[in-house]
């Protein structure tokens, strides 16, 4: 996998699967965070509205997913180990192109041939 | 002609969303010192802080109150922050031997910065150049627990979350 900059990620956009703590909000209001029981309601929210815009932040990788005005954050969770253990904070399928985006202590691109589940690896 | 209908059911009655009032009881963390780090073994991320906390007595002299602070939440994160990108010095997520070891980095440390940030009301704790951020994750489901809790000096508690919420009891 090759490194690719924030701002090369926030070029390209898809689909995105596995998050281990995240927060949907609006301007003003929460929707729901990853621990609520009724997620599943929550996430309707997000139905057929497009992803607008990705906002990374450099060195912990905390991320915003804006699609539309609502808000999916996203909190890394994990320091990065010495002993190179790594846990997937999100992937991302890029559109068309075959490419995944994952984020674990770092950011990186690769090929979704065989994209590993998001957690720890 | 208005119709009225029910209001659901508050799932966390006696709480508060007073925002401005909670940041009011929070200014006695300006200037606490951290004197101890406590990691249960099963902690899961769970954590407490033993702070010397300086404050105002009644009778206007000032007061020194060993007191605790406890981050219930699963979401947190310590990051060492200063002119460059933020590194992430621990998180909720690490195993408890790692953990243990990696908070001790605060012992000593004095609170310089205390900030709650809406609309999630993720509380931003800054100690220098180290920032401990409590993300909450949970704004809808009853029977939650706070996602931290503060003994003040006048020995009231104050638990905030979970959520965009508040209490004090005591």
């Amino acid at each position: 996998m090759s490194t690719v900059t924030p701002a090369q990620a926030r070029q390209r956009i898809a689909p995105l699967l596995g998050l281990p703590a995240w927060r949907l909000e609006s301007a003003d209001r929460v929707l729901a965070g990853s621990e609520d029981a009724a997620l599943q309601q929550a996430l309707d929210h997000l139905e057929g509205r497009p992803l607008t815009d990705v906002l990374i932040t450099p060195g912990t990788l905390a991320t915003t997913f804006d699609f539309g005005g609502l808000r999916l954050r996203t909190f890394p969770l994990h320091r990065p180990d010495p002993d190179g253990h790594e846990y997937d904070h999100w992937l991302l399928w890029l559109d068309g192109s075959g490419d995944v985006l994952v984020a674990d202590s770092r950011l990186r691109i690769g090929r979704d041939d065989a994209p590993d589940a998001p957690g720890e690896r | 002609m208005t119709t009225q209908t029910d209001c659901a059911p508050e799932p966390y009655p006696g709480t508060s969303t007073d925002l401005p009032a909670l940041r009011r009881q929070l200014t006695v963390l300006q200037g606490g010192k951290v004197t101890s780090v406590h990691v249960p073994s099963e902690s899961e991320g769970r954590f407490a802080l033993l702070l010397a906390l300086t404050y105002r007595r009644p009778n206007g002299r000032n007061g020194l109150a060993y007191r605790w602070l406890t981050v219930g939440s699963p979401a947190w994160r310590l990051d060492l922050t200063g002119p460059g990108e933020p590194v992430v010095a621990a998180a909720s997520g690490d195993a408890v031997p790692r953990l243990a070891a990696d908070l001790r980095v605060l012992v000593g440390r004095q609170i310089t910065d205390v900030r709650i940030t809406e609309p999630g009301w993720d509380t931003l704790i800054e100690f220098g150049d180290h920032r401990l951020t409590v993300f909450p994750t949970t704004y809808h489901t009853p029977d939650s627990g706070p996602d931290w809790v503060l003994r003040l000096p006048s020995r009231r508690q104050l638990g905030i979350g979970p959520g965009a919420r508040w209490e004090a009891r005591g």
